[in-house]
């Protein structure tokens, strides 16, 4: 990422291996940069944004509002694992249900592509989902060993992310450039090892920029350890974005 | 007598013991097995039971073989109260599955005698025997018939039990099974081709208005006591049931060509007129056992809410004339090609229609081959327009990497071919740490970054535009000395010995 400002102009690009996102406030500027990088490297310019990375860009200017969707790469993912008909829910995961380790060691579900979906589902996760943060990291601690159980709760995600498919992303909703982050753990929420879980979030300009859900290494022997462990990385966090 | 004794006439259970004039004095049985294929529901054997005097034929699918005992301790209560006789005698041979402790308690319990055949001698138990052989025949000739999958071997076996039972037999005197052993003549006229193409009617609760009224199925057999067909559905390969449907019979090629609904309905007239007077019954009893077996056939992850089970108002009405009752439907012409290689495997529908070669003879053979020649020459040009390579002679102690052609149709957005496009690519995998290459190295941002841009975007009004760096890899200088073996098709004449000595980066490198 290259940041640059003379005067008023600011100018920002995000690369992506081979895909540039350039940002600018002046039209002007921004094309006559297009120009030059364009003559110093075989280029082709695809115009405004509008997908990028399998997420969806909309803008409405008016209102100085930007959403982002992935409404076309969750359709992709639901059609690939033959949820495609399945029936929308509300909840994410089931309260009343605890994931726990797969202690017998039955491999009734070894024939589920259990691994490649929880991969997907983070992908779409990193991009427009905080909500699917605490889920993903769930499941994700079964990776090796799934049951049923598991299996089950991968496919409510599905059933929630029908009925959320249309949810998007949105920037813009308060005009003020300050970093609100929001960060919590719960205390002992892991049957086995009873490690706590931290979860943040950061919000800019009323919309969320950075999320994570994650199970804490050590075992917080109080709720105020565990609340504090969290900060640290929140913490971590608002240093890393404050840069 | 050492020299020359041979086995002696065979004479098989049920024949050495003539006249039997009541049900249930011999029962024959057998299991046939293990199939190298497991069926839908698991099961690898099958289990028969045959009454000696009405020849009818009870078949039951199994996990194992021990289970043998289990489904015959249910069969002897089934029939027992069905028929009102008692079985008497157990014909059988001496396989662990039927001679065993608890087997044999239970005979003695209830009073059975055993008739087991001598060892290595299954021509005793002909019978049983003979009946395997028969509906594995039948089974497999249906299969093969309709090019089913192998693992639909328990439908077929079944069915296969379901038409015998409904087939008049020399020992009866040309009476059917089922009529010796229920009394009734059975209606034969629901009867349909295994393995046919099949419209289960979707009820309207499980529909909206504009959804689709049927779905596609693969008709599999029968159901002794329901009146309702065992279907799999072609899209979600769930076994369902449903006792509305109308069958596409005459469609014999795999391919499925374009069948009217009236030769359908011929085909039903003239079952029913080709055969005797059918007496109209509410055919076998109940309580009967084909059911179970099927069930157990059904994918145990069949949740009930894809299962729909229409309930049938009045039970006594044949499933035929249900079907004879449907209106006739509008002749639809047009089957799309591929529906049953559709059903055949289960492919990601992002390969829908378009081959794409995956080596460069497919690419020069098939019938796209000039597009295909064209990209790769595209491609080369333009790698060498860029200076990617010179020509070289190996160096004695250097191992060249290989490379290969990768073709890919690029599709619009409407699904329309935009263009063929060939590339060439290096096995960057079997270079060495070390040797080959040192370091890699790609540009990422981290999404949060891209977050936090969008938002100030947003927040400031400015201008968000996309690009992208084509041929990214021409880009990247190499800085190691890597050599390639020369791209299949654009070998140099004259110097096929040489090897390519990489200027530049290429895809898969490392």
């Amino acid at each position: 990422m290259y940041v640059a400002q003379v005067g008023d102009v600011k100018f920002f690009i995000v690369v992506y291996v081979d895909d540039l996102i350039l940002v600018c406030n002046d039209q002007n500027k921004l094309l006559q940069i297009k120009e030059e990088l364009s003559q110093k490297f075989e280029m082709k310019d695809l115009g405004e944004l509008h997908f990028f990375l399998g997420m969806e860009v909309e803008r409405s200017r008016d209102e100085r509002l930007l959403r982002i969707n992935q409404i076309k790469y969750l359709k992709e993912i639901l059609k690939c694992f033959r949820m495609e008909e399945c029936k929308p829910i509300g909840v994410l995961l089931d309260p009343k249900v605890k994931l726990q380790r797969n202690a017998n060691g039955n491999d009734e579900s070894k024939g589920f592509p259990y691994q490649q979906v929880v991969g997907s589902l983070m992908y779409a996760m990193l991009y427009r989902q905080p909500d699917l943060a605490y889920p993903i990291s769930m499941l994700s601690q079964h990776m090796a060993n799934p049951n049923m159980e598991h299996w089950m709760a991968v496919k409510q995600i599905f059933r929630y992310l029908q009925g959320t498919l249309q949810m998007k992303l949105q920037f813009g909703a308060t005009p003020s450039k300050e970093i609100l982050g929001y960060c919590d753990a719960d205390w002992g929420g892991d049957l086995e090892d009873r490690r706590s879980t931290t979860g943040f979030v950061f919000m800019i300009v009323g919309g969320a920029i950075s999320w994570s859900s994650k199970r804490q290494p050590t075992i917080a022997l109080s709720t105020t350890k565990a609340e504090y462990m969290a900060n640290t990385q929140g913490t971590k966090e608002a240093i890393w974005i404050q840069n | 007598m050492r020299q020359r004794q041979t086995l002696k006439n065979i004479i098989s259970q049920g024949q050495s013991n003539e006249g039997f004039t009541s049900f249930g004095k011999i029962v024959h049985t057998d299991v046939c097995g293990p199939m190298k294929t497991t069926s839908h529901g698991g099961a690898r054997y099958f289990l028969t039971f045959i009454d000696d005097f009405a020849r009818k034929i009870h078949v039951y699918l199994l996990k194992a073989k021990g289970k043998a005992f289990e489904k015959f301790k249910q069969h002897k209560a089934l029939v027992e109260n069905e028929i009102g006789h008692k079985i008497k005698m157990l014909g059988s041979d001496n396989g662990r599955e039927f001679v065993s402790k608890k087997f044999d308690a239970f005979l003695a319990e209830c009073g059975i005698q055993r008739q087991t055949s001598a060892p290595y001698s299954p021509q005793q138990n002909g019978v049983a025997e003979r009946a395997n052989r028969t509906i594995m025949e039948c089974a497999r000739s249906m299969i093969l018939a309709q090019g089913l999958k192998l693992e639909f071997w328990g439908e077929a076996v079944n069915t296969a039990v379901y038409i015998k039972n409904r087939c008049p037999t020399k020992a009866l005197d040309s009476k059917t099974l089922q009529e010796a052993w229920s009394g009734r003549k059975p209606n034969v006229s629901h009867l349909r081709v295994f393995g046919c193409k099949a419209f289960a009617h979707v009820p309207n609760e499980k529909r909206t208005k504009l959804e689709s009224k049927s779905m596609p199925c693969v008709f599999l057999g029968y159901y002794e006591c329901t009146k309702m067909y065992p279907l799999m559905c072609v899209k979600t390969k769930k076994i369902i049931k449903s006792r509305d449907v109308v069958f596409i019979e005459g469609s014999k090629e795999i391919g499925g060509v374009p069948h009217s609904e009236k030769e359908e309905n011929v085909v039903v007239h003239e079952e029913v007129e080709g055969k005797e007077p059918l007496t109209f019954s509410p055919d076998t009893p109940l309580n009967e056992t084909r059911m179970e077996g099927v069930q157990s056939e059904s994918t145990p992850s069949c949740s009930s809410e894809e299962e729909f089970v229409v309930s049938n108002d009045n039970p006594y009405c044949e499933p035929s004339q249900d079907v004879l009752r449907e209106r006739p439907q509008r002749q639809r012409r047009e089957w799309p090609r591929d529906w049953w290689i559709a059903t055949k495997e289960v492919k990601c529908a992002t390969i829908a229609f378009l081959e794409e070669p995956q080596n460069i003879e497919e690419a020069l053979t098939c019938e796209n081959s000039k597009e295909w020649e064209c990209a790769m020459q595209e491609e080369y040009d333009s790698l060498m327009t860029n200076n990617t390579w010179t020509l070289v002679p190996l160096p004695a102690s250097r191992k060249p990497v290989s490379c290969k052609w990768v073709f890919k149709i690029k599709q619009g957005a409407n699904g329309e071919v935009e263009r063929y496009k060939a590339r060439l690519v290096a096995k960057g995998f079997t270079q060495t740490y070390g040797v080959d290459y040192n370091e890699t190295f790609a540009p990422v941002t981290k999404f949060t970054s891209i977050h936090c841009i969008f938002a100030l975007a947003a927040l400031e009004d400015m201008e968000i535009h996309q690009m992208d760096v084509k041929t990214v890899f021409l880009n990247g200088k190499l800085e190691e000395e890597i050599y390639m073996e020369q791209p299949q098709g654009f070998v140099h004449q004259g110097g096929e010995h040489l090897v390519c000595k990489l200027h530049k980066s290429l895809y898969g490198l490392k």
